[in-house]
């Protein structure tokens, strides 16, 4: 076994733990520009017109007759998991890009 | 039970044996959720296949990244009987936000390819991971092991990952099968194969039984 040692010292807490990952957590900086939708309001919807080919439509459809979703209930929970994953991921992206430049 | 299949090796089937396993447990009726946290998302893309055909059963998955890892374990956990969390191969977040919420954690490491630095890091991380962890069990799998019994590799393998004090060598071992690729890149599970190979077949039936043990 070499004596290599990646820990110079025990990490206080989980939260240090997690941290000191080669691959950290990124933290934004305070000067950051903040996100777009830093300020968004909770209570507040904004429509957006969904255009489905004919056959997704249909199926989208069926999808609400056959289960307790309607169709707006099921493109919304698909729909938002898929935004928040995907913009949290160009956000991180995006500040380790910046970072390297 | 919270399972981690993960380490810091790419290549070593991390998402292979995640997406496997959780069809295995649902098969037995378990409710299953596969926790993605790999930015390859071979475990999303793999369910994405699986529901574009429509294979049932259907594996709840999600790719979760950053700070909200641990939490949203937390929160699976309460609602499912089993989380699947298939992370990258290096040292990130989501692997130690993972290591410090899950029951057990299986490294998968190639027979042909054990590499004593990753692993030794890997065995440092689960050390400090059982010190917020102390349910923490770390087993090491070895996969993609030859076929041929001529080769010793195997047993190569097994005396040299006995010496990482804070991990044991799972029993199983996971040859090198083409129903496993093939299974894959189906959005399937090798028990799923309309052509089975046995083999893989109980080599995933015996993983399965060995990590879910109680």
């Amino acid at each position: 076994m070499s004596e290599h040692h990646s820990f110079s010292r025990r990490p206080r807490n989980v939260e240090e733990f997690i941290q000191e990952a080669n691959v950290p957590v990124p933290v934004r900086p305070a000067d950051a520009e903040p996100l777009p939708w830093a300020q968004a309001r909770e209570d507040v919807t904004k429509p957006y017109q969904l255009r489905l080919p004919e056959k997704h439509y249909l199926m989208l459809k069926y999808i609400a007759d056959k289960t307790p979703y309607s169709m707006h209930a099921f493109c919304l929970d698909t729909l938002l998991k898929a935004i928040e994953t995907k913009a949290l991921e160009i956000s991180r992206v995006n500040h380790f890009t910046h970072k390297a430049d | 039970m919270i399972v981690l299949i993960g380490g810091e090796k790419c290549g070593s089937s991390k998402s292979t044996l995640a997406t496997n396993l959780a069809v295995a447990r649902a098969l037995l009726g378990h409710d299953v959720f596969l926790l993605d946290t790999d930015t390859q998302g071979s475990a999303s893309l793999w369910t994405q296949l699986r529901d574009a055909a429509d294979i049932k059963p259907h594996i709840a998955c999600m790719q979760k990244f950053g700070q909200g890892v641990q939490a949203a374990i937390r929160d699976l956990a309460t609602r499912y009987d089993d989380i699947i969390i298939d992370a990258g191969g290096r040292d990130s977040a989501e692997l130690r936000a993972s290591l410090v919420v899950c029951q057990r954690v299986y490294t998968p490491v190639q027979s042909s390819q054990f590499d004593l630095w990753s692993l030794e890091k890997m065995d440092e991380l689960v050390a400090t991971a059982k010190g917020f962890n102390a349910l923490l069990e770390a087993y090491i799998v070895v996969t993609r092991a030859p076929t041929n019994i001529m080769m010793q590799e195997v047993g190569e393998a097994r005396a040299f990952l006995q010496d990482f004090a804070h991990y044991t060598l799972a029993h199983t071992v996971i040859y090198e099968r083409a129903a496993w690729r093939k299974a894959s890149r189906q959005g399937r599970a090798v028990i799923e194969l309309d052509r089975q190979d046995y083999k893989a077949s109980n080599e995933l039936k015996l993983l399965c039984e060995e990590i879910f043990r109680e």
